[in-house]
């Protein structure tokens, strides 16, 4: 929990710990950071986590990839769990036609390699400097946002259609049928609440997927544009010569990591809080 | 029990005349039972109503009784209009509510409220106490301050008003019943349909309940639909009883009428199963034969014949079953000289029939003072599933 509170702050100080250090995310450091042969020189008193091999502050970098992790995973994660939610409860409660038809879109998607779409997508959108869809899809952190969470609603309708499915047999439902209330009032009143659990834990799970998601599209340089620096891009960076400079690979790599457990422990630790039942 | 159970008001006598409050006619329900993922074949059907006759009169309490599986909760849910019948009519106030869609139900409803059997399933746990008294307030609209008239009703079905922001976690059984009932309340309903209300309590805390329901008849004049499978719960608090059979209602009378004088075989093996509660009482239960069949083949003829012992009493021969009750379902016909009284039997209970059939099937059994529960000679209610596997049951409780 701390660990996510000190990135969302990392995130939104990024400039002004940048200032502090005294090095911008792509300011080129040549002649200090490069040895003769052109390789950077790892970690020392001035650059903590040493440079890359344009000479840039490997620190400085990551400080400000915070950002676009964070970003990617929040927004993605809330686009798939309120698409999910909403078509989730549509199908469960109403079922019928409307089930059939959600659950076979959602199969359809499901079913789709998602890695081998998302490239094919980046890369038309990416094809032109106007990018896709008249201008308003281009590439970067946006798209990288929609493809996921395009991809993850069906996991998140999945489990909430299943939630549902039990929820509207229990007796509180009949009990606020029997009172008069409407399809909508009891989905949104009665039975969304008791979603919360689950989808508190399932979205914990999706924040990770969509962090690495948009690290595997940076690692395979389709993600966010290489001005903007994002852990992935940074992976992929120094995989080509992670054998004379580590720290390329294994500082962004150790964040990527704790970033992900943060997220997978704080759905653990949201989902007592949120329990009516347990005590804290 | 600690308690004791005050006596339900007004004599129970069959029915007081006039126009029931509700009027059921003929209901049937089935569900079909479906097989195949995509194509949801109908491979067979549940019978769980066979056509049942309700009546239920304003200020007066009906008890439905008989063993689980025998229709009595889908009878509740379809005259709440919770569950659509497959044929037959429901009355509400003299106007056909049968067909009604959930918006023009909505005005019904004020009038009509359901109190659930599970008071854990039936509280959302998610809503505070506050919030699920004044549901039903806030989906009908009523103006004013909900919070106060919410306390209100707390007050009255004794919680403590200060609990209104609790969650129901927070409540025992009792309690939790109390918040289900206080919510049936909110719209000053007419009738209220009890769904086995008590059956998930403990006994103590049964008779509190019972005794609520039965201050709140008296003070407003509440109809009741009360289900239940424990005749010594039934017996307390109606003033018409219904015994329900595979769904369909076997024997209807006046309370004392249908506990004094039982004219169907069903209904009189029932009373005889149920514990009387007196320390050292040697009661001569009369043991059925065999299970109750399944709802989705139900026996032809009278629903009951594959146990029934009068059957076998007729014939005269203990593996036979007189051809008429095999073939031709008897209607609810009115019993001679008791006004309300109709049972549902082809060869109706005579004087003497219970000590023959006992000869047929008999087992003694003795219950030892130290099972029952409190011991007193006016066990008011009884604790245990009447009826359902008599024969394992040789304590008594």
């Amino acid at each position: 929990m701390g660990f996510i509170v000190l990135l969302v702050l990392v995130a939104l100080f990024a400039g002004p710990l940048a200032s502090l250090i005294g090095h911008g995310p792509n300011e080129l450091f040549q002649n200090d950071m490069l040895d003769d042969f052109g390789l950077p020189k790892g970690p020392n008193g001035d650059f903590l986590f040493g440079a890359d091999a344009s000479g840039r502050d490997v620190l400085v970098r990551m400080i400000y990839g915070t950002r676009v992790s964070l970003k990617v995973g929040l927004f993605a994660t809330l686009v798939a769990v309120g698409i999910g939610v909403v078509l989730g409860l549509l199908a469960g409660y109403l079922g019928g036609i409307v089930d059939t038809i959600l659950s076979r879109i959602a199969e359809i998607i499901l079913s789709l390699p998602i890695l081998l779409f998302a490239i094919g997508i980046v890369t038309a959108c990416g094809a032109s400097k106007e990018g896709c869809a008249r201008g308003y899809v281009k590439p970067g952190v946006t798209l990288v946002v929609l493809i996921s969470a395009f991809f993850t609603w069906p996991v998140m309708y999945r489990i909430v259609r299943g939630v549902v499915l039990s929820l509207r047999e229990r007796e509180f439902v009949d009990a606020a049928r029997s009172v008069g209330a409407g399809p909508f009032t009891i989905m949104f009143r009665e039975i969304l609440p008791n979603l919360i659990s689950p989808v508190i834990v399932y979205a914990s799970l999706m924040v990770p997927q969509a962090i690495l998601f948009e690290a595997y599209l940076s690692f395979l340089g389709l993600g966010v544009p290489d001005s903007i620096p994002s852990w992935g891009r940074m992976i992929s960076d120094g995989s080509a010569i992670y054998d004379v400079a580590w720290w390329l690979i294994v500082f962004p790599g150790i964040i990527l990591l704790l970033t992900v457990l943060a997220f997978n422990l704080l759905g653990d630790g949201l989902r007592d809080a949120l329990d009516p039942k347990s005590d804290r | 029990m600690s308690e004791q159970v005050s006596t339900t008001t007004g004599p129970a006598t069959a029915s007081d005349g006039g126009t029931p409050l509700v009027r059921a006619r003929g209901l049937v329900k089935r569900f079909p039972i479906t097989r195949g993922i995509i194509l949801k074949r109908a491979v067979g059907h549940i019978h769980a109503l066979q056509g049942v006759d309700l009546d239920i009169h304003a200020g007066r309490t009906l008890g439905v009784v008989g063993e689980s599986g025998c229709g009595k909760s889908t009878a509740a849910r379809v005259v709440a209009r919770l569950l659509d019948p497959t044929s037959g009519t429901v009355e509400y106030e003299g106007r056909d509510i049968t067909n009604l869609s959930r918006r023009q139900l909505v005005p019904i409803r004020r009038g009509v409220q359901v109190v659930f059997q599970d008071p854990y399933g039936s509280l959302n746990p998610r809503q505070s106490v506050g919030q699920i008294i004044s549901t039903p307030l806030r989906v009908h609209g009523v103006k004013g301050d909900r919070r106060a008239r919410v306390q209100e009703l707390m007050e009255q079905v004794g919680l403590n008003p200060e609990h209104y922001n609790r969650y129901p976690h927070e409540f025992s059984g009792g309690q939790r019943q109390r918040i289900g009932i206080a919510r049936a309340l909110a719209l000053e309903p007419r009738l209220i349909i009890c769904d086995e209300p008590v059956s998930a309590l403990d006994v103590s805390i049964q008779a509190q309940v019972l005794n609520l329901l039965a201050d709140l008849q008296r003070d407003r004049g509440l109809a009741y639909m009360f289900i239940s499978h424990d005749l010594g719960v039934v017996r307390h608090v109606s003033h018409q009883i219904a015994v329900m059979y595979l769904g369909n209602i076997v024997e209807r009378a006046g309370r004392d009428q249908l506990y004094d004088a039982p004219k169907h075989p069903y209904t009189v093996a029932l009373i005889s199963a149920a514990p009387t509660g007196e320390r050292g009482a040697r009661t001569r239960r009369l043991l059925l034969a065999g299970d109750v069949p399944s709802p989705a083949d139900p026996p032809t003829g009278c629903a009951f014949h594959p146990r029934c012992p009068k059957a076998r009493l007729v014939s005269g021969d203990a593996g036979e079953v007189p051809e008429r009750c095999r073939a031709e379902k008897p209607p609810l016909t009115p019993v001679d000289g008791a006004e309300g009284h109709e049972v549902a039997c082809w060869y109706p209970i005579e004087a003497g029939d219970e000590e023959r059939m006992r000869e047929i099937q008999t087992q003694d059994i003795t219950i030892d003072g130290h099972d029952v529960a409190g011991g007193g000679s006016d066990p008011g209610i009884d604790v245990q599933p009447a009826a359902k596997d008599v024969a394992s049951d040789s304590t008594g409780l």
